[in-house]
């Protein structure tokens, strides 16, 4: 039982999800086995991705007003997820199509974007290419070039660590156009491999990765080859503010990635914990292990809620989304990797192992997650991307007035039968100018009454922990206000506020999930999730009461279908 | 000479720009801005100089940006710092904006 089996109607991603069909069935074409088999040999999974362009993935990819059916974005972002479920290799692969085509659709020109639309939904992949070997993410010290000529521009030089570099048939290349330098000095072009002259590029060879070893991850070296003048992506000197506006998007869709490794992994350790007999009973019996698993399960629903929500925000607070973005960014792959870590204490000897329990496949989940807190915004640029934001998010936060309007906003938050606006990327900012809704209405949602009925002991202690954290929040604003203003990289102890931050953005997120109903029902999850928080802010915090723990665990059982 | 960052030292904050600023005036602040953040004295800051002299990378300068539209009260878009990169360039192009 998955949960989007719980919601009325099939979507896409409940209908991708029984397409991909039961990844234990070894001979099923999207098998663990079968990506095993990949992984193993560090081969494309090409017949899995070719199954996925027939059933039309791509056309998902492409919004409707150019002939596609790119969903509201929490939709996107399960059918990325149930995709992940299987193979994290293959959903990674797709996604950077998306991320390709991104820039293009809050910039192109109309017949540019056509153009993309239309390969798009021929199935041919695409890649989006930033990033070069001597400075990473570090957009603005791009040496890519591209030269006007009449016509047309020429592309000189190396994008390094690229997915999809050598299958895709188009590279969004971020590159140089004014020597003189700034942020105004980069320009976005669609490059074409079969528009371009034979000779004027090649590609560089897969570079081997622990995770995701099947992916095409290489590079293209430019060598005066040609883009069309129609190929520049907006205006010139527009690439580096469309790059960063368009990873706002896209942020908010990694957490899928991490999430559905995390299921998985979740799924197919308590199968294994409750048949694996030792020491006179199952592992599920042994205290320690169930409470590790309930933890992963509570772990996996927080993040959940967080990347449902923050996808759901790029419709709602597009101006928010800046904030909203980084902290999911940041928060769920760092989480997950930690939560898969706990599961595997919990498997025991059998994590370690290529083969046995599900084709062995946990480790290559792990490995696979690990890339998610690595690409498109490292955990690094995000805390730092927040941290520069901290001072105004402090100051404003204690000022806001309640309003009528924010309470419809956190409605249509968290709950996923409110129905979304189509997204308006005008409203896209890089800034969110002090503003984030869920932090805003933590100190008022701790008296707040939740929606459905709600037993004392869940409700008591929800509202402990919220107390708690505002606590914390206003402790780090003022530690914000103390210190000297950050130019440049920022300091560590700015990196430890931001992360706070993070937290506490993902527990009132769950508070308000929790106030206006949650997803899956019941009051122990939130508190549990609040109270994980808690922990790993205040190590001091008190214990919640056993029962919560019970209830979640049935929960769980049921969740994996191993009641 | 550096001086020390201590929150009292900085320029206030909530002081709001006047009801028609002047190029001058909104270069005194981006003056006193950068020489706060840098721990320089202002006359030490000259407005000519691109605001990556100043160790202003692009994320900074939309930060920036944020404060400046606070003090005077009126939305900027975060990347104008992008588009008129130096203290100069951005006072006069902004004040203009102010008149018209």
């Amino acid at each position: 039982m998955s949960a989007e089996e719980d919601r009325p109607g099939l979507g896409p991603a409940a209908t991708l999800d029984r397409f991909l069909g039961d990844p234990d069935e070894p001979a099923g074409l999207f098998s663990y086995a079968r990506a095993m088999e990949c992984d193993e040999g560090e081969r494309f999974p090409s017949e899995a991705a070719e199954a996925l362009g027939r059933w039309g993935l791509n056309a998902y990819f492409v919004p409707p007003a150019l002939g596609g059916k790119l969903p509201p974005f929490d939709e996107a972002l399960s059918m990325m997820r149930v995709l992940s479920r299987r193979d994290p290799t293959l959903a990674i692969a797709f996604g950077q199509c998306f991320l390709a085509a991104m820039p293009v659709w809050l910039s192109g020109g109309s017949d540019l974007q056509r153009r993309v639309a239309s390969m798009l939904v021929a199935g041919r992949p695409m890649a989006l290419a930033l990033t070069e070997r001597a400075h990473g993410g570090d957009l603005a010290a791009t040496e890519v070039s591209a030269r006007a000529e009449l016509g047309c521009y020429r592309l000189t030089g190396e994008k390094w660590l690229i997915n999809n570099a050598t299958r895709g048939a188009a590279l969004t290349v971020l590159a140089r156009t004014d020597s003189s330098g700034g942020p105004r000095a980069f320009s976005l072009f669609f490059f074409e491999k079969d528009r371009a002259e034979h000779g004027t590029f090649s590609h560089h060879p897969k570079v081997r990765t622990l995770g995701i070893r099947a992916a095409d991850i290489s590079g293209v070296r430019f060598e005066g080859a040609r883009v069309d003048a129609q190929g520049l992506v907006g205006a010139l000197g527009d690439g580096i503010e469309t790059t960063l506006k368009a990873l706002m998007v896209t942020r908010a869709l990694c957490p899928a990635f991490s999430l559905g490794a995390a299921d998985s992994a979740l799924r197919l350790t308590v199968r294994f914990a409750r048949s694996r007999r030792l020491y006179g009973g199952t592992v599920w019996d042994i205290p320690a292990s169930r409470a590790a698993l309930v933890g992963a399960f509570v772990d996996l629903r927080v993040c959940e809620t967080l990347a449902l929500a923050t996808a759901r925000a790029l419709h709602v607070v597009p101006e928010q989304a800046s904030i909203w973005s980084a902290v999911a960014k940041y928060y769920v792959p760092t989480a997950i990797e930690a939560t898969m870590n706990a599961l595997g204490t919990v498997l025991g000897a059998r994590y370690y192992l290529r083969e046995e329990v599900s084709s062995g496949v946990f480790q290559k989940l792990l490995r696979d997650a690990m890339v998610v807190g690595l690409f498109d915004g490292s955990t690094s640029v995000n805390l730092h991307a927040i941290g520069l934001q901290l001072h105004a998010l402090s100051t404003m936060r204690p000022r806001t007035e309640v309003d009528t309007r924010r309470d419809a906003r956190l409605e249509a938050l968290v709950d996923a039968e409110v129905p979304l606006p189509p997204p308006d990327f005008a409203r896209l900012s890089l800034l969110a100018r002090g503003r984030n809704d869920a932090v805003q209405a933590l100190e008022s949602a701790i008296d707040a009454s939740p929606r459905t009925p709600c037993a004392p002991d869940a409700r008591d202690f929800v509202q402990g922990a919220m107390r708690r954290l505002l606590a914390v929040l206003k402790r780090d604003e003022d530690a914000v206000a103390a210190l000297p203003r950050a130019t440049g990289r920022g300091s560590a102890e700015l990196f430890a506020l931001s992360s706070r931050y993070c937290a506490i953005h993902a527990a009132a997120v769950c508070a308000q999930a929790w106030l206006r109903g949650g997803r899956w029902g019941g009051d122990e999850w939130a508190a549990l999730g609040l109270d994980r928080v808690c922990r790993s802010l205040d190590p001091a915090w008190s214990a919640p009461p056993p029962r919560f723990a019970e209830a979640v665990a049935e929960q769980l059982l049921a969740h994996t279908g191993c009641a | 000479m550096n001086k020390t960052n201590k929150p009292s030292d900085r320029p206030p904050e909530g002081t709001a720009a006047p009801s028609r600023v002047t190029a001058r005036q909104i270069e005194d602040w981006l003056i006193a801005q950068i020489a706060d953040m840098r721990q320089l004295e202002p006359h030490q800051v000259d407005p000519r100089r691109p605001f990556v002299e100043f160790g202003l990378d692009s994320l900074a300068a939309m930060i920036l940006m944020g404060d400046l539209e606070q003090w005077l009260g009126r939305e900027l878009s975060p990347t104008l710092a992008w588009s008129y990169p130096s203290i100069e360039t951005l006072a006069r192009n902004l004040a203009s904006d102010e008149r018209a």
